[in-house]
Protein backbone atom coordinates (compact mmCIF):
# COMPACT_ATOMS: atom_id res chain seq x y z
CA UNK A 1 0.00 0.00 0.00
CA UNK A 2 1.39 3.29 -1.06
CA UNK A 3 0.52 6.41 0.80
CA UNK A 4 -0.36 9.78 -0.59
CA UNK A 5 -0.65 13.05 1.26
CA UNK A 6 -4.04 14.58 1.70
CA UNK A 7 -3.88 18.34 1.40
CA UNK A 8 -6.32 21.12 2.02
CA UNK A 9 -7.22 24.01 -0.25
CA UNK A 10 -4.04 25.91 0.64
CA UNK A 11 -1.87 22.90 -0.25
CA UNK A 12 -1.01 22.10 3.37
CA UNK A 13 -0.72 18.49 4.41
CA UNK A 14 -3.56 17.46 6.65
CA UNK A 15 -3.24 13.68 6.56
CA UNK A 16 -2.65 10.76 4.28
CA UNK A 17 -4.62 8.08 2.54
CA UNK A 18 -3.77 4.59 1.35
CA UNK A 19 -3.70 3.91 -2.37
CA UNK A 20 -4.25 0.41 -3.69
CA UNK A 21 -1.13 -0.76 -5.50
CA UNK A 22 -3.08 -2.78 -8.05
CA UNK A 23 -4.62 0.47 -9.29
CA UNK A 24 -2.23 3.31 -8.70
CA UNK A 25 0.99 1.33 -9.11
CA UNK A 26 -0.27 -0.70 -12.05
CA UNK A 27 1.67 -0.92 -15.29
CA UNK A 28 0.68 1.85 -17.69
CA UNK A 29 -0.46 0.31 -20.95
CA UNK A 30 -0.53 3.01 -23.63
CA UNK A 31 -2.21 0.79 -26.20
CA UNK A 32 -5.25 0.35 -23.94
CA UNK A 33 -5.48 4.10 -23.45
CA UNK A 34 -5.44 4.55 -27.20
CA UNK A 35 -8.05 1.86 -27.73
CA UNK A 36 -10.49 3.23 -25.19
CA UNK A 37 -10.07 6.90 -26.11
CA UNK A 38 -10.60 6.00 -29.76
CA UNK A 39 -13.77 4.21 -28.74
CA UNK A 40 -14.98 7.15 -26.67
CA UNK A 41 -14.43 9.52 -29.57
CA UNK A 42 -16.28 7.21 -31.93
CA UNK A 43 -19.16 6.68 -29.52
CA UNK A 44 -19.82 10.37 -29.20
CA UNK A 45 -20.10 10.96 -32.92
CA UNK A 46 -23.64 11.97 -33.65
CA UNK A 47 -23.67 10.35 -37.07
CA UNK A 48 -26.36 12.76 -38.17
CA UNK A 49 -25.70 13.47 -41.78
CA UNK A 50 -27.82 12.76 -44.77
CA UNK A 51 -27.97 13.60 -48.43
CA UNK A 52 -30.34 12.29 -51.06
CA UNK A 53 -29.43 9.53 -53.43
CA UNK A 54 -30.95 9.29 -56.89
CA UNK A 55 -33.70 7.14 -55.43
CA UNK A 56 -34.76 9.86 -53.03
CA UNK A 57 -34.57 13.06 -55.09
CA UNK A 58 -38.04 14.36 -55.85
CA UNK A 59 -38.22 14.20 -59.63
CA UNK A 60 -40.27 12.13 -61.97
CA UNK A 61 -39.00 8.70 -62.82
CA UNK A 62 -39.92 9.02 -66.45
CA UNK A 63 -37.42 9.29 -69.26
CA UNK A 64 -36.56 12.95 -69.97
CA UNK A 65 -36.84 12.73 -73.74
CA UNK A 66 -36.93 9.96 -76.26
CA UNK A 67 -33.91 7.74 -76.82
CA UNK A 68 -33.33 8.60 -80.48
CA UNK A 69 -33.78 11.47 -82.84
CA UNK A 70 -33.37 14.52 -80.63
CA UNK A 71 -29.70 15.03 -81.38
CA UNK A 72 -29.01 15.14 -77.68
CA UNK A 73 -27.11 12.69 -75.52
CA UNK A 74 -28.99 9.64 -74.33
CA UNK A 75 -30.62 10.33 -70.99
CA UNK A 76 -32.58 7.98 -68.79
CA UNK A 77 -33.30 9.90 -65.65
CA UNK A 78 -33.54 13.46 -64.45
CA UNK A 79 -32.40 12.23 -61.04
CA UNK A 80 -29.07 10.83 -62.17
CA UNK A 81 -26.01 11.86 -60.23
CA UNK A 82 -24.38 13.39 -63.31
CA UNK A 83 -27.17 15.99 -63.79
CA UNK A 84 -27.54 19.30 -62.04
CA UNK A 85 -30.10 18.82 -59.29
CA UNK A 86 -29.67 15.08 -59.38
CA UNK A 87 -28.97 12.83 -56.42
CA UNK A 88 -25.58 12.29 -54.85
CA UNK A 89 -23.64 9.36 -56.21
CA UNK A 90 -22.64 7.98 -52.82
CA UNK A 91 -25.28 9.64 -50.68
CA UNK A 92 -24.53 10.11 -47.00
CA UNK A 93 -26.78 8.31 -44.57
CA UNK A 94 -27.20 8.58 -40.81
CA UNK A 95 -24.80 6.19 -39.20
CA UNK A 96 -24.15 4.85 -35.75
CA UNK A 97 -20.40 4.96 -35.17
CA UNK A 98 -20.45 3.48 -31.70
CA UNK A 99 -18.85 0.17 -30.96
CA UNK A 100 -18.00 -1.75 -27.84
CA UNK A 101 -14.70 -2.33 -26.16
CA UNK A 102 -14.49 -5.32 -23.81
CA UNK A 103 -15.30 -4.43 -20.18
CA UNK A 104 -11.96 -5.74 -18.96
CA UNK A 105 -10.13 -3.53 -21.45
CA UNK A 106 -12.14 -0.49 -20.38
CA UNK A 107 -11.36 -1.18 -16.75
CA UNK A 108 -7.67 -1.79 -17.34
CA UNK A 109 -7.42 1.38 -19.41
CA UNK A 110 -8.89 3.44 -16.59
CA UNK A 111 -6.49 1.80 -14.15
CA UNK A 112 -3.64 2.64 -16.54
CA UNK A 113 -4.71 6.25 -16.80
CA UNK A 114 -4.93 6.64 -13.02
CA UNK A 115 -1.58 4.91 -12.53
CA UNK A 116 -0.02 7.22 -15.08
CA UNK A 117 -1.17 10.32 -13.21
CA UNK A 118 0.14 8.85 -9.97
CA UNK A 119 3.50 7.97 -11.52
CA UNK A 120 3.98 11.45 -12.89
CA UNK A 121 3.11 12.96 -9.53
CA UNK A 122 0.04 14.61 -10.98
CA UNK A 123 -2.43 12.95 -8.69
CA UNK A 124 -3.54 15.13 -5.80
CA UNK A 125 -5.85 14.19 -2.97
CA UNK A 126 -7.75 17.01 -1.37
CA UNK A 127 -9.82 16.66 1.75
CA UNK A 128 -11.90 19.75 1.23
CA UNK A 129 -11.85 22.78 -1.02
CA UNK A 130 -13.03 24.87 1.90
CA UNK A 131 -16.00 26.14 -0.04
CA UNK A 132 -19.11 27.02 1.85
CA UNK A 133 -20.86 28.71 -1.03
CA UNK A 134 -20.65 28.68 -4.80
CA UNK A 135 -17.63 30.89 -5.47
CA UNK A 136 -15.55 30.59 -8.62
CA UNK A 137 -12.84 32.92 -7.32
CA UNK A 138 -12.21 30.77 -4.25
CA UNK A 139 -12.02 27.66 -6.40
CA UNK A 140 -9.60 29.29 -8.83
CA UNK A 141 -7.37 30.37 -5.97
CA UNK A 142 -7.41 26.90 -4.46
CA UNK A 143 -6.42 25.35 -7.79
CA UNK A 144 -3.62 27.89 -8.22
CA UNK A 145 -2.25 27.06 -4.77
CA UNK A 146 -2.40 23.36 -5.57
CA UNK A 147 -0.45 24.08 -8.74
CA UNK A 148 -3.09 22.37 -10.83
CA UNK A 149 -4.87 24.86 -13.03
CA UNK A 150 -5.73 22.32 -15.71
CA UNK A 151 -7.35 19.64 -13.66
CA UNK A 152 -9.99 17.01 -13.52
CA UNK A 153 -11.65 17.13 -10.12
CA UNK A 154 -13.17 13.84 -9.05
CA UNK A 155 -15.70 13.97 -6.25
CA UNK A 156 -17.33 11.04 -4.52
CA UNK A 157 -20.87 12.21 -4.93
CA UNK A 158 -22.15 15.05 -7.09
CA UNK A 159 -21.55 18.26 -5.25
CA UNK A 160 -23.30 21.40 -6.42
CA UNK A 161 -20.93 23.81 -4.70
CA UNK A 162 -17.80 22.31 -6.27
CA UNK A 163 -19.42 21.80 -9.66
CA UNK A 164 -20.74 25.32 -9.99
CA UNK A 165 -17.62 26.91 -8.52
CA UNK A 166 -15.47 25.16 -11.10
CA UNK A 167 -17.60 25.14 -14.19
CA UNK A 168 -16.57 28.55 -15.46
CA UNK A 169 -12.87 27.93 -15.01
CA UNK A 170 -11.25 26.99 -18.31
CA UNK A 171 -9.55 23.57 -18.54
CA UNK A 172 -11.19 22.36 -15.34
CA UNK A 173 -13.86 19.72 -15.13
CA UNK A 174 -15.68 18.14 -12.23
CA UNK A 175 -16.85 14.53 -12.37
CA UNK A 176 -18.34 12.16 -9.82
CA UNK A 177 -16.59 8.80 -9.49
CA UNK A 178 -19.34 7.16 -11.52
CA UNK A 179 -18.45 9.41 -14.46
CA UNK A 180 -14.68 8.92 -14.25
CA UNK A 181 -13.37 7.95 -17.66
CA UNK A 182 -10.13 7.56 -19.56
CA UNK A 183 -10.64 10.46 -21.95
CA UNK A 184 -11.20 13.07 -19.26
CA UNK A 185 -8.30 11.80 -17.15
CA UNK A 186 -5.94 12.13 -20.10
CA UNK A 187 -7.37 15.43 -21.25
CA UNK A 188 -6.59 17.24 -18.01
CA UNK A 189 -3.03 17.57 -16.83
CA UNK A 190 -3.74 17.02 -13.15
CA UNK A 191 -6.12 14.67 -11.41
CA UNK A 192 -7.53 15.98 -8.16
CA UNK A 193 -9.52 13.52 -6.09
CA UNK A 194 -11.41 14.24 -2.95
CA UNK A 195 -10.68 11.86 -0.11
CA UNK A 196 -13.97 9.96 -0.40
CA UNK A 197 -13.51 9.73 -4.16
CA UNK A 198 -10.28 7.78 -3.66
CA UNK A 199 -12.15 5.17 -1.67
CA UNK A 200 -14.93 4.94 -4.22
CA UNK A 201 -12.48 4.66 -7.12
CA UNK A 202 -10.78 1.75 -5.41
CA UNK A 203 -14.15 0.18 -4.78
CA UNK A 204 -15.12 0.58 -8.41
CA UNK A 205 -11.87 -0.73 -9.84
CA UNK A 206 -10.69 -3.01 -7.05
CA UNK B 1 0.52 10.43 -21.25
CA UNK B 2 -2.06 12.79 -22.57
CA UNK B 3 -4.32 12.95 -25.58
CA UNK B 4 -1.52 14.25 -27.80
CA UNK B 5 0.72 11.21 -27.54
CA UNK B 6 -1.74 8.37 -27.80
CA UNK B 7 -0.89 6.03 -30.59
CA UNK B 8 -1.97 2.59 -31.69
CA UNK B 9 0.36 -0.34 -31.02
CA UNK B 10 2.35 -1.48 -34.02
CA UNK B 11 0.25 -3.61 -36.32
CA UNK B 12 -3.11 -2.63 -34.88
CA UNK B 13 -4.09 -0.37 -37.74
CA UNK B 14 -3.81 -1.33 -41.37
CA UNK B 15 -4.12 1.27 -44.04
CA UNK B 16 -7.11 0.86 -46.31
CA UNK B 17 -6.28 -0.26 -49.83
CA UNK B 18 -7.58 2.36 -52.26
CA UNK B 19 -8.05 0.72 -55.61
CA UNK B 20 -8.56 2.40 -58.95
CA UNK B 21 -6.80 5.64 -58.00
CA UNK B 22 -4.26 5.76 -60.81
CA UNK B 23 -1.61 3.46 -62.21
CA UNK B 24 1.19 4.69 -60.00
CA UNK B 25 -0.63 3.34 -56.97
CA UNK B 26 -0.15 -0.22 -58.18
CA UNK B 27 -3.92 -0.77 -57.96
CA UNK B 28 -4.93 1.28 -60.99
CA UNK B 29 -6.29 0.05 -64.34
CA UNK B 30 -8.16 -3.17 -63.45
CA UNK B 31 -8.01 -2.44 -59.71
CA UNK B 32 -6.94 -5.93 -58.72
CA UNK B 33 -9.86 -7.67 -60.45
CA UNK B 34 -8.00 -9.41 -63.27
CA UNK B 35 -9.15 -8.40 -66.74
CA UNK B 36 -12.33 -6.75 -67.95
CA UNK B 37 -15.60 -8.68 -68.19
CA UNK B 38 -18.54 -9.84 -66.11
CA UNK B 39 -16.32 -11.09 -63.31
CA UNK B 40 -14.69 -7.67 -62.98
CA UNK B 41 -18.02 -5.98 -62.24
CA UNK B 42 -19.82 -5.57 -58.95
CA UNK B 43 -21.97 -8.65 -58.34
CA UNK B 44 -20.12 -10.46 -61.09
CA UNK B 45 -19.82 -13.86 -59.51
CA UNK B 46 -21.89 -17.00 -59.85
CA UNK B 47 -23.75 -18.29 -56.85
CA UNK B 48 -23.11 -21.54 -55.02
CA UNK B 49 -24.38 -24.55 -56.93
CA UNK B 50 -23.87 -22.94 -60.31
CA UNK B 51 -22.61 -25.52 -62.77
CA UNK B 52 -21.70 -23.46 -65.80
CA UNK B 53 -25.23 -23.12 -67.09
CA UNK B 54 -26.11 -26.83 -66.98
CA UNK B 55 -29.18 -27.60 -64.82
CA UNK B 56 -27.53 -27.87 -61.41
CA UNK B 57 -28.08 -30.78 -59.03
CA UNK B 58 -30.01 -28.68 -56.55
CA UNK B 59 -32.64 -27.97 -59.22
CA UNK B 60 -32.48 -31.33 -61.02
CA UNK B 61 -33.58 -33.22 -57.91
CA UNK B 62 -37.07 -32.92 -56.46
CA UNK B 63 -37.49 -31.46 -53.02
CA UNK B 64 -38.02 -33.94 -50.22
CA UNK B 65 -38.38 -34.08 -46.49
CA UNK B 66 -39.48 -31.37 -44.11
CA UNK B 67 -38.24 -29.55 -41.05
CA UNK B 68 -40.16 -30.04 -37.86
CA UNK B 69 -40.44 -26.61 -36.31
CA UNK B 70 -41.97 -28.00 -33.15
CA UNK B 71 -39.03 -30.29 -32.56
CA UNK B 72 -37.58 -30.12 -29.10
CA UNK B 73 -33.90 -30.56 -28.53
CA UNK B 74 -32.92 -32.12 -25.24
CA UNK B 75 -29.60 -31.87 -23.52
CA UNK B 76 -28.60 -35.46 -22.85
CA UNK B 77 -27.09 -36.59 -19.58
CA UNK B 78 -26.17 -40.23 -18.89
CA UNK B 79 -26.17 -41.89 -15.50
CA UNK B 80 -22.43 -42.45 -15.90
CA UNK B 81 -21.90 -38.70 -15.80
CA UNK B 82 -24.20 -38.24 -12.81
CA UNK B 83 -22.25 -40.93 -10.92
CA UNK B 84 -19.02 -39.00 -11.46
CA UNK B 85 -20.37 -35.52 -10.83
CA UNK B 86 -22.61 -36.31 -7.86
CA UNK B 87 -20.67 -38.95 -5.89
CA UNK B 88 -22.46 -37.93 -2.68
CA UNK B 89 -25.90 -38.36 -4.20
CA UNK B 90 -28.49 -35.73 -3.42
CA UNK B 91 -30.35 -33.25 -5.61
CA UNK B 92 -29.83 -33.14 -9.35
CA UNK B 93 -31.56 -30.34 -11.24
CA UNK B 94 -31.00 -28.77 -14.65
CA UNK B 95 -29.57 -25.67 -12.96
CA UNK B 96 -27.16 -27.77 -10.93
CA UNK B 97 -26.05 -29.63 -14.03
CA UNK B 98 -25.14 -26.35 -15.65
CA UNK B 99 -23.45 -25.09 -12.49
CA UNK B 100 -21.36 -28.28 -12.27
CA UNK B 101 -20.23 -27.98 -15.84
CA UNK B 102 -22.04 -31.09 -17.05
CA UNK B 103 -24.03 -29.06 -19.53
CA UNK B 104 -23.38 -25.76 -21.22
CA UNK B 105 -27.05 -25.04 -21.65
CA UNK B 106 -30.24 -26.98 -21.14
CA UNK B 107 -31.63 -26.39 -24.66
CA UNK B 108 -35.38 -27.12 -24.58
CA UNK B 109 -35.00 -29.50 -21.67
CA UNK B 110 -32.80 -32.06 -19.99
CA UNK B 111 -33.18 -35.76 -20.63
CA UNK B 112 -31.56 -38.41 -18.46
CA UNK B 113 -30.44 -41.60 -20.24
CA UNK B 114 -29.39 -44.88 -18.72
CA UNK B 115 -25.82 -45.53 -19.84
CA UNK B 116 -23.66 -46.37 -16.87
CA UNK B 117 -24.74 -47.16 -13.32
CA UNK B 118 -25.51 -45.22 -10.18
CA UNK B 119 -24.97 -46.51 -6.67
CA UNK B 120 -25.83 -43.35 -4.75
CA UNK B 121 -29.32 -42.05 -4.03
CA UNK B 122 -30.06 -39.23 -6.47
CA UNK B 123 -33.14 -37.03 -6.39
CA UNK B 124 -33.28 -36.20 -10.04
CA UNK B 125 -35.37 -33.41 -11.48
CA UNK B 126 -35.43 -33.38 -15.28
CA UNK B 127 -37.72 -32.77 -18.21
CA UNK B 128 -37.49 -36.30 -19.54
CA UNK B 129 -36.04 -39.58 -18.43
CA UNK B 130 -35.73 -42.95 -20.08
CA UNK B 131 -37.59 -45.85 -18.45
CA UNK B 132 -34.39 -47.75 -17.81
CA UNK B 133 -32.66 -44.75 -16.23
CA UNK B 134 -35.64 -44.23 -13.95
CA UNK B 135 -35.49 -47.89 -12.95
CA UNK B 136 -31.79 -47.67 -12.12
CA UNK B 137 -32.12 -44.46 -10.10
CA UNK B 138 -35.01 -45.83 -8.09
CA UNK B 139 -33.19 -49.13 -7.56
CA UNK B 140 -30.32 -47.13 -6.05
CA UNK B 141 -32.74 -45.48 -3.63
CA UNK B 142 -33.25 -42.24 -5.47
CA UNK B 143 -36.30 -40.52 -6.84
CA UNK B 144 -37.33 -38.90 -10.10
CA UNK B 145 -39.36 -35.73 -10.61
CA UNK B 146 -40.41 -34.61 -14.05
CA UNK B 147 -40.81 -30.97 -14.99
CA UNK B 148 -42.90 -29.79 -17.87
CA UNK B 149 -41.11 -28.80 -21.04
CA UNK B 150 -41.64 -25.16 -21.94
CA UNK B 151 -43.20 -24.52 -25.34
CA UNK B 152 -40.47 -23.38 -27.70
CA UNK B 153 -40.77 -19.82 -28.93
CA UNK B 154 -41.09 -20.19 -32.68
CA UNK B 155 -43.88 -18.18 -34.17
CA UNK B 156 -44.04 -14.42 -34.21
CA UNK B 157 -47.41 -14.42 -32.48
CA UNK B 158 -46.13 -16.67 -29.73
CA UNK B 159 -43.10 -14.45 -29.19
CA UNK B 160 -45.19 -11.29 -28.87
CA UNK B 161 -47.45 -12.99 -26.36
CA UNK B 162 -44.52 -14.18 -24.24
CA UNK B 163 -42.91 -10.75 -24.30
CA UNK B 164 -46.15 -9.15 -23.20
CA UNK B 165 -46.42 -11.59 -20.33
CA UNK B 166 -42.84 -10.89 -19.31
CA UNK B 167 -43.45 -7.14 -19.39
CA UNK B 168 -46.58 -7.49 -17.31
CA UNK B 169 -44.69 -9.58 -14.78
CA UNK B 170 -41.82 -7.10 -14.47
CA UNK B 171 -44.27 -4.20 -14.21
CA UNK B 172 -46.00 -5.77 -11.25
CA UNK B 173 -42.73 -6.56 -9.47
CA UNK B 174 -41.58 -2.97 -9.94
CA UNK B 175 -44.79 -1.73 -8.47
CA UNK B 176 -44.50 -4.00 -5.48
CA UNK B 177 -40.98 -2.71 -4.87
CA UNK B 178 -42.34 0.82 -4.71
Amino acid sequence: MANIDVVNASNEKVGSVDLADEIFEAEVKPHLLWEVVRNQMANRRAGTKKTKSRAEVAYTGSKMYRQKGTGRARAGSRRSGVRVGGGHIFALAPQDWSYKVPKKVRKQALVSALADRKREGKLLVVDDFGLTEIKTKAMAEALAKLGATKALIVVGERNEIIEKSARNIPYVKVLPVAGLNVYDVLKHEHLICTKDAVGLIQERLG
Amino acid sequence: MDLSNLKPPAGAVTKKKRVGRGNSSGWGRTAGRGEKGAKARAGGSKGPGFEGGQMPVIRRMPKFGFKNFARKNYAIVNLRTLAVKFPQGGEVTPDLLVANGVLNKTLDGVKILSEGDVTMALNVTAHKISAKAKEKIEAAGGSVTLIEVAEPVKTKRNKAKLNAAKRAASATTEKSED
